[in-house]
């Protein structure tokens, strides 16, 4: 939203067709500024408060780019990029149907602006990210160029945590390989990866790996 | 340092919250690219190779099917006419359903639905101009198809039974983007949410929901109140009515 309001309305259609919508500004997120230091949080934060129970409205430059909200256990669970660029944190969205919200993480990752759109696909045609919900929890998992950055993300009422998922070799980053992650049902993945000697040129022997994960809490 | 590295990447494994279940290694024909992967639910796990052989204009490619434990159940070939390129797939339990066009003309589609025990049906889908698709679901025995036609947005039902195409009304629009689709199975919904561009630089959001047979259930522009323009919205599934 814009002309001075910059924050989330959430829209509860109801089944008549009705609309009630919530407003919430982006700073009332718990730990929306939790990357920068303490000092530079509660001034931005301090400052925003202020701005906006004075003039009712409050703007930013920073905006988030939302993937596929769901509907889940009277909550909705959406994860959402910051869309500046230097920004490299995925933040991961538990508001209840009143808008009210109930959870917040902010997990470190690696971005690039036009890697994280909502429809966006690799080269390979296969999705970038992919959230869904499973057992009253919600996951959120994604693959960065296809080698470095694999992470799983998983949260509910109670605890919440991102995990980084490293299926690779260190030393072997830098091969040109094809890697594929997907969700595959309940709490499980499936990562599709090829992957080469690399050492004796024509001799190569090249091998395709199939891996099942299952997303554990513990 | 190598060995240091190695430490540190083992005591990653060892904390995290991802346990892999089980891995297993396909050798790779050095004319080969792999394969692609297609998660089935928990039917299984399907592998078409990426890059398959061209005899007689018919494209072939080999299929690997395995159980949700990895153990290999099927392998087998399918083809294709090599004038269709593929635009879209998505899976489920029954399999994969590949939503193809023609090439050069662009104005034939057409659903292959490969199946676990190596059975294919092939769905031709004629259409009267070129088509630019962008969206594809796939729920019963009904294919949901949305893309740009005549410069316009349009989604239409393709029935893979009695072969019949159904429009769905409220998007062939001018002025009109397609955000975002989904197919809601359980409830048997189809959500298109669409913009509009107004002249004073306004963009309008509409959710339209479909039944199962096409017919426009409900249409709900959203507008927070007055003086407030949405910049950006997605929308959520669709349960019990709300959304």
């Amino acid at each position: 939203m814009n002309k001075g309001y910059t924050g989330v309305y959430v829209a509860k259609i109801g089944p008549d067709g009705s609309q009630e919508y919530t407003y919430t500004p982006y700073f009332k997120f718990y730990g929306m500024y939790d990357h920068f230091s303490e000092k530079k949080r509660e001034r931005i934060v301090d400052r925003a408060e202020k701005q906006f129970n004075k003039r009712d409205k409050w703007i930013t430059s920073r905006r988030m780019q939302f993937y596929l909200p769901h509907l889940s256990d009277e909550k909705i669970f959406v994860t959402g990029f910051s869309t500046i660029v230097s920004e490299n944190n995925v933040y991961l969205f538990e508001i209840d149907y009143d808008g009210k919200p109930l959870l917040r993480l902010n997990a470190p990752f690696h971005k690039a602006r036009n890697y994280f759109q909502l429809y966006t696909k690799f080269q390979n045609g296969f999705w970038a990210g992919k959230s869904w919900t499973h057992d009253k929890k919600f996951y959120f998992t994604s693959i960065f160029r296809g080698v470095m950055n694999q992470y799983v993300v998983y949260s509910d009422s109670s605890t919440s945590n991102f995990k980084r998922l490293v299926d690779f070799d260190p030393f072997r980053l830098f091969q040109n390989v094809e890697r594929y992650m997907h969700y595959w049902y309940d709490n499980k993945i499936v990562t599709g990866r090829m992957e080469s000697d690399g050492m004796n040129g024509l001799q190569s022997t090249r091998t395709f790996i199939l891996t099942s994960w299952s997303i554990c809490e513990n | 340092m190598r060995s240091l590295f190695s430490f540190i990447f083992t005591c990653i494994l060892l904390s995290q919250a991802v346990a892999q279940d089980k891995t297993i290694r396909l050798p790779i024909e050095q004319t080969s690219f792999g394969y692609d992967v297609y998660p089935l639910d928990s039917t299984g796990v399907m592998l078409l190779q990426r890059v398959g052989q061209v005899k007689s204009r018919m494209l072939t490619k080999k299929v690997k099917f395995f159980d949700k434990d990895l153990v290999q159940k099927n392998e087998f070939e399918i083809s294709i006419d090599e004038r269709y390129i593929v635009k879209n797939w998505v899976w489920d339990s029954r399999g994969v359903f590949f939503l193809y066009q023609k090439r050069m003309l662009q104005n034939q589609l057409a659903v292959m639905h490969v199946k676990p025990n190596g059975e294919n049906e092939f769905f031709n889908i004629p259409l009267a101009e070129t088509m630019d698709v962008k969206h594809f679901h796939v729920f019963g025995n009904t294919a949901v198809i949305g893309g740009i036609f005549e410069w316009r947005p349009i989604f239409f039902l393709y029935d893979m039974v009695s072969n019949r195409i159904t429009a769905l009304q409220g998007i062939y629009d001018t002025n009109t983007n397609l955000i975002q689709s989904l197919v809601d199975k359980k409830y048997n919904v189809v959500s298109v949410l669409t913009s509009q561009g107004q002249l004073i630089g306004r963009v309008d959001y509409k959710l339209s929901n479909y039944s199962l047979d096409g017919t426009l259930e409900r249409s709900i522009d959203l507008k927070p109140e007055a003086g407030i323009d949405l910049v950006s919205a997605v929308m959520t599934n669709f349960k019990e009515g709300y959304q």
